[in-house]
């Protein structure tokens, strides 16, 4: 442990081997966040696309889809959406052009610059732990998994932990406090759970580091007033009855009995085994099912190092399991829990734990022998599960199927085509070029159309009485999709 | 008393060897099958064959004794509460002994 103070990296110089081993790691975080990243996972699910649409709606008229320029706020279906992912997304099409690539790069982008930030935390306790620390965030299945998706959560963890990175160079060059307090705001205008977690871990720091900060009168009365010009500007977007729909209907108020219990039981069930080593998040979209959010072979790793941090620093201690508390909060709030993309912030303290578990093991020069095939053998366990069963199991939950289906319909020359499903309202936005798409009532029947020449695009799962135009498979070859002249 | 004790202790345990024995034909099945026509051949037998699934639904199901949301719902949060700071306890007075014998209760659960 070279580190004097927790993660502590403000004087830190960090010599040129490591920036090599640095970006090396970089690099590898890069390659597995944007391999088939356009491909894999199949198809955009509804968000991606919701978020597509949006943006390539700003870009051709400074409109977001419902006609509002420039909204802070985006009115998407059931929620409003955090304006920055959808920002960023419109950048990247006019770069990339309107495809499903464009939605995913800011998510890829920024889970590798959320790597080199774990290195920035803990290169203060030496340049071993920190690269460790990069390389089990580089391949860890949680961060992967939300860094190859349109998920604002995965810019907002990156943005966090620039934070608290900007925060600790700010202990020494006092100018970086605001570029830490511009991340940390930004991040919570990226994802709701940075609105709870942004503020309450900010607070712990402060109190922390407070003696450390030494800040000249002059310099505070600079940085509470650029701080209080930023919030008043944002406020109305903060206490907006719009950005809290989403956690209203899904609070852990709608959940029924005695609130405590059911906010202690969430609060308990990010811990639960299954959900961090075997399972993971029951959302086919948040994990591979097969495996948990971590390794199995984290699961020692972070008993070890637990007791190895709690040993050597009761501070770093607090700090990481106060970052894991914190970091539980969003999805204890929820009525759904275990939730992987809510408690993503969670990644980092976990990751950190594992390391100084692995920095234990590898002072004994038997365990390495035993430690590294095991990490090799369950990454490549990850990725073929990734690059092989998500396409063939999971892609109906990615929306695998509609892309094609939609394209083929749009172009044929068919003059009008019906839609049941209203999720499937923004993949004409995104996909079509032409306005012959219909959206059929929920309360109309599919069996009753009357339309002659004209098409229906139904799941296969609802039988019909028409003509089966086309049936459209899903990535695994199995038909998702049928497509039927009226 | 000893009899409720007992009936409480085995009601909630459903992960045991013979569960794992049962579910593992189908296990393999399901993950080789997914793998498709395409798939190497050596690399489908080296992911996904019995010893793999045995041994990862081994270290689940014996895991899933102590995890938190189990010991929580089995004990309640107080009953949590002691458990943790029981293993502190017996870990900073290095009482390995005790520490082993707790540990060996998931490993007997399996074998009900």
């Amino acid at each position: 442990m070279a580190g004097a103070h927790i993660f502590d990296s403000s004087n830190t110089i960090i010599p040129m081997k490591s920036w090599t081993l640095l970006a090396i790691i970089g690099l590898l975080a890069f390659v597995l966040r944007v391999y088939q990243l356009g491909s894999i996972p199949p198809g955009l699910y509804s968000d991606e696309v919701s978020i597509a649409v949006n943006a390539k709606s700003i870009l051709l008229t400074g409109k977001d889809e419902w006609g509002k320029p420039f909204p802070v706020l985006f009115r998407a279906y059931g929620e409003y959406k955090l304006p920055v992912y959808i920002y960023l997304t419109a950048v990247l099409e006019k770069l990339l052009g309107y495809t499903d690539l464009a939605v995913r790069v800011p998510s890829a982008a920024a889970g590798t610059l959320a790597v080199i930030a774990a290195y920035m935390l803990i290169v203060g306790w030496g340049k071993k732990p920190a690269l460790l620390t990069a390389l089990f965030m580089t391949i860890s299945p949680w961060h992967l998994q939300f860094s190859r998706g349109g998920f604002e959560s995965s810019v907002a963890f990156s943005l966090t932990l620039w934070a608290a990175v900007f925060f600790l160079k700010g202990l020494v060059r006092h100018r970086y406090l605001a570029v830490a307090f511009v991340c940390a705001v930004t991040a919570t205008q990226t994802y709701l759970s940075a609105r709870v977690f942004v503020p309450l871990m900010a607070v712990m720091i402060v109190v922390i580091f407070w003696p450390k900060l030494r800040l000249s009168k002059k310099e505070l009365f600079s940085l509470a007033v650029f701080m209080f010009v930023i919030i008043a500007a944002l406020f109305s977007t903060y206490i907006s009855f719009e950005s809290s729909i989403r956690f209203q209907s899904q609070s852990v108020l709608t959940m029924g009995g005695n609130l405590l219990n059911n906010l202690t039981e969430n609060l308990i069930k990010n811990f639960s085994f299954d959900f961090l080593f075997f399972h993971g998040d029951p959302n086919p979209r948040h994990g591979l099912l097969v495996m948990g959010e971590l390794y199995y072979w984290q699961l020692p790793l972070i008993v070890i190092g637990g007791g190895y941090v709690f040993k050597k620093s009761k501070e770093l201690f607090a700090l990481l399991i106060a970052w894991l508390a914190i970091g539980s909060l969003p999805v204890a709030l929820s009525s759904v829990s275990p939730h992987a993309l809510r408690g993503l912030l969670m990644v980092f303290p976990w990751q950190a734990f594992s390391t100084f578990g692995a920095i234990c093991l590898l002072k004994m020069k038997t365990t390495k022998w035993i430690v590294a095939p095991m990490v090799a053998l369950f990454l490549i366990f990850y990725l073929h599960s990734y690059y092989v069963h998500i396409p063939s199991e999971l892609g109906k939950a990615w929306g695998d199927g509609i892309k094609q289906a939609v394209i083929f319909a749009d172009s044929s020359p068919v003059p009008r085509v019906y839609v049941q499903e209203k999720i499937l309202w923004p993949y004409f936005h995104w996909y079509a070029n032409n306005e012959k798409f219909i959206y059929v009532e929920g309360s109309r029947s599919l069996t009753d159309l009357k339309d002659p020449g004209a098409w229906l695009i139904a799941p296969v799962e609802i039988a019909l009485p028409y003509k089966t135009i086309r049936d459209v498979s899903y990535v695994s070859g199995d038909v998702g999709w049928k497509i039927y002249e009226l | 008393m000893g009899t409720r004790f007992t009936e409480f202790m085995i009601s909630d345990v459903t992960c045991t060897i013979a569960w794992i024995s049962q579910d593992l034909p189908h296990q393999v099945w399901e993950a080789q099958a997914a793998d498709g026509m395409g798939a190497y051949t050596w690399l489908t037998r080296f992911l996904h064959n019995k010893i793999m699934f045995w041994g990862s639904n081994l270290a689940r199901c014996y895991v899933s004794y102590l995890s938190p949301d189990y010991i929580a719902k089995k004990f309640t949060l107080v009953g949590l509460a002691v458990f943790l700071v029981t293993i502190w306890w017996l870990v900073s007075r290095k009482k390995y002994k005790w520490l082993a014998l707790i540990f060996l209760i998931p490993a007997i659960l399996l074998f009900l």
